[in-house]
């Protein structure tokens, strides 16, 4: 896994989303968050992620929507994700939906 | 061959679409009391698919292009895009209507064509005002899992299974990964998986190698519980599991009504039954209620709804299958059957009758066991003709939701019986006068709501139909609790119109059956629904035809109660069997009224017709021996039979009454079928024929009927 964080309310987070990276992604996250109050967060090229990622992105998305936070995280391949969305079981917690300039998808939690 | 196949193929389409379309309309008016149903809505939108899918492979371009249409907008209902309205029901119910018109050959009439297109232009409408779908890209888009179907061929041994989940916090550490398992689970059949995330910390909280997240989990699978704890076998220690049987394959052979959301939640412990009660009430759906009071979350009631959902699939599922191990046969070949067997019957009565003349012992074993053997063969082939009365029943729905409508009622039909069977004949003939008892109730019977209210009653008038065997006959009744009839302006509008002479005094029972009578009509106007006087005598008239009876109960204010009572059959009647000289004749036993003996004079003897005497009633009679002419010696003791047709008691004059006979009704073919008086005929044990009369029509051939009889 590798990360770019030239921009600080920009975070891209690439390759594996698994339990082995899950401590270092979550790291990273926290950092970004520490210095923004608003954060996009890009996915790419996931090679693996498995439930500790979508824990970590639930916990992300919801900590955000209840301190009104802007946060938004996108993808680029929105089938990986929604897989793992789908066979864990978390399909009205979370829609991927078409990102407004079209060019990622935006994942987004149902709180409401 | 190619174009028998098609031939076949396309009229099997018809059969199906005429199914398909009934039950449609059936559904569409469970959805408009139950918009929110999603069963309702899938099965709206499965007809409509099937409808598309079908009439596409079998050539009907039209019908299915038409069914795409309707089925793209309950695309977006189902999807909860847009909302179940009056509007959308109504024009899907005029879409179906149209299709019926398009499986009927009407489809180049330009009146349908434009009427199809006004449907399809509001059906567009509706799908403009879509909220504006949240499309992912088609392509690259993410999928949705697709659902497993539920293997059919273990529908029948399949159990429902509620799985509670939660792994130890730090199952992830042990090298586990839980989503493995929830595979596994899918792998043995059809699963539904709910995952619980409230327990996922705040994000400055959470250790992000820890496991927080608990899953509800509805298997319906053919494996045992043993199976299902096995995958769970190296989590559990540090987990906590929990599998429940819902359902088991016993329960799942009961096809009552599935479980209620509210019966879910309180065996999940979720809420108890006192709070259930206090929701109920409130006329809300009870998951949004209990959520809104903040006594359930969304996930549990989502994972709840699965679980019914579940539960109602695999009960499909086995419906579908016991439905499949049937076959479709033409009514033509079921008919042919009977005719067979019928023949097979005289022939074995003949053969008994041979064998008991004969009296050898083996002869009459043989013929016994004949006997037993047709017997059977007869009551199962009369068996596949009868199918149940309420497909016509749930046409009714239709006419009675259209007609309230249009007439500004409130009116709720309540049926009950529907799975009676009747011969398919009999149902056939019993539609329509139905639907004139039905719309006589809407009409005459049912007040407005206004109305209703001011004498106490609810605004909301109720139809009862009912079906229900008794004996060799099935007792069809029609209720209302509306006005009831008046039968002292019934009795004076008999007595303007003529219909019984001035100074009469009729029995109230006597009077209700005025009702009955040709112009007949107790409307005060003519609507387009009833109220011209013609319908109630056709209605006695087909029900006289199929050798049924009719009676009817009022009481002023409360309501009306009118009783049809139809024979089982019309291939097979309760006849009794007379002799006039050497001939024989069955009467329809559902006429008879009485036999009684009398001595003649010669005189009478000669005549046609003429009146007796029984308990101090002039009853006409009809001299069969002179209407039929038949020669021969008379008997020393005449008999008459006294039938009752059209209300009026008639006695037929026989030289024999030799008693009650099961009559296998034979046609009497085409060069005879015009005789005034006979409607059919049997064969006897002996092999002779013996001709039915049809009692209604000799009566009136005699002329008898007008005159004042009684």
């Amino acid at each position: 896994m590798s990360s770019n964080t030239e921009e600080l309310k920009k975070l891209t987070l690439k390759g594996r989303f698994g339990i082995g990276n899950a401590q270092t992604i979550y790291d990273q996250v926290r950092v970004s968050l520490k210095t923004s109050n608003y954060l996009n967060i890009y996915l790419s090229e996931i090679s693996e992620i498995d439930l500790s990622f979508l824990q970590i992105l639930y916990s992300l998305l919801a900590t955000a929507f209840r301190k009104g936070k802007e946060m938004s995280v996108f993808v680029d391949n929105p089938v990986v994700i929604w897989d793992i969305i789908v066979n864990a079981g978390f399909e009205s917690h979370f829609s991927v939906n078409v990102d407004p300039d079209g060019a990622n998808f935006q994942i987004e939690g149902n709180f409401r | 061959m190619n174009d028998v196949y098609n031939e076949k193929m396309q009229a099997a389409f018809y059969e199906e679409a005429e199914e398909i379309l009934l039950e449609l309309e059936t559904t569409l008016m469970e959805l408009e009391k139950n918009p929110q149903n999603m069963e309702v809505i899938n099965q709206v939108f499965r007809a409509l698919h099937t409808l598309k899918g079908s009439g596409s492979m079998f050539g009907f371009d039209g019908i299915a292009a038409f069914a795409h249409e309707i089925e793209s907008v309950f695309d977006f209902v189902r999807n909860d895009k847009l909302p179940v309205t009056s509007f959308l029901i109504d024009i899907t119910l005029a879409a179906r209507d149209s299709i019926s018109r398009m499986l009927a050959g009407d489809e180049d009439s330009d009146e349908l064509i434009k009427q199809n297109e006004e449907i399809i232009k509001k059906l567009k409408v509706l799908a403009g005002k879509v909220k504006s779908p949240e499309v992912l890209l088609s392509e690259s888009a993410p999928k949705k899992a697709v659902e497993k179907e539920t293997p059919s061929e273990n529908v029948q041994s399949l159990s429902i299974f509620r799985i509670r989940f939660k792994p130890g916090a730090e199952v992830f550490l042990h090298g586990t990964n839980p989503l493995n398992l929830l595979d596994e689970l899918k792998e043995m059949g059809d699963c539904h998986i709910t995952a619980h995330p409230q327990d996922i910390p705040k994000f400055e909280n959470m250790n992000p190698e820890y496991c927080y997240v608990s899953w509800d989990i509805i298997l319906s699978t053919d494996k045992g519980i043993n199976a299902i704890k096995d995958i769970f076998i190296f989590v559990e220690d540090e987990s906590e599991i929990k599998i429940e049987i819902i359902e088991d394959e016993i329960e799942l052979i009961d096809e009552g009504a599935s479980k209620k959301l509210g019966e879910i939640l309180i065996e999940r412990g979720v809420i108890d039954e006192s709070t259930l009660k206090n929701f109920l009430i409130r006329q809300e759906p009870i998951g949004k209620m209990l959520t809104k009071a903040g006594l359930a979350d969304k996930t549990e009631i989502d994972s709840a709804l699965a679980e019914q959902s579940q539960i109602k699939k695999v009960k499909e599922s086995r419906e579908k299958l016991q439905k499949k191990s049937s076959i479709r046969v033409g009514s033509d070949k079921l008919d042919n059957l009977v005719n067979i067997v019928g023949e097979l019957v005289t022939v074995q009565a003949g053969f008994s009758q041979k064998a008991l003349d004969n009296n050898n012992i083996e002869f009459q074993s043989l013929a016994e066991e004949l006997e037993r053997i047709t017997s059977t063969l007869r009551d199962l082939s009369m068996s596949l003709r009868m199918v149940p009365i309420g497909t016509t029943f749930s046409r009714f729905k239709r006419l009675i939701r259209d007609l309230s409508q249009q007439l500004g009622k409130k009116i709720e039909l309540v049926t009950e019986g529907g799975e009676t069977q009747l011969d398919a004949t009999i149902i056939e003939h019993l539609s329509e006068p139905l639907v004139h008892l039905i719309r006589n109730s809407i009409d005459h019977g049912i007040e407005k709501p206004g109305k209703r209210e001011k004498a106490g009653k609810s605004p909301t008038g109720t139809i009862y139909l009912s079906a229900i065997h008794s004996g060799a006959y099935v007792l069809i009744q029609v209720r209302d609790d509306g006005a009831g009839l008046d039968s002292g302006e019934l009795l004076d509008k008999a007595v303007k119109n003529g219909i019984i002479p001035s100074g009469s005094i009729p029995t109230e029972k006597e009077i209700f059956k005025l009702i009955f009578a040709p112009g007949f009509s107790t409307a005060k106007e003519v609507t387009g629904v009833s109220g011209r006087g013609v319908g109630m005598d056709v209605v006695k008239r087909t029900i006289e035809e199929l050798g049924g009876t009719i009676e009817i109960v009022s009481k002023r204010g409360n309501g009306t109660l009118i009783t049809l009572k139809i024979p089982l059959t019309l291939a097979i009647i309760r006849g009794l069997l007379v002799r006039i000289g050497n001939e024989h004749y069955i009467i329809p036993l559902a006429s008879v009224e009485e036999c009684i003996e009398i001595q003649m004079t010669d005189d009478d003897r000669g005549r046609d017709t003429s009146q007796f005497n029984v308990r101090g009633d002039l009853i006409p009679y009809l001299n069969l021996r002179k209407i039929f002419s038949i020669n021969g010696q008379t008997s020393d003791i005449d008999h008459i039979v006294i039938i009752n047709s059209e209300n009026r008691k008639t006695g037929l004059l026989v030289d024999e009454v030799i008693g009650e006979q099961q009559t296998v009704v034979k046609n009497l073919g085409i060069v005879y079928k015009d005789v005034e008086g006979i409607s059919g005929a049997t064969i006897l044990g002996d092999g002779t024929v013996a001709l039915i009369l049809d009692t209604l029509k000799l009566v009136k051939s005699s002329e008898l009927i007008g005159e004042d009889i009684q």
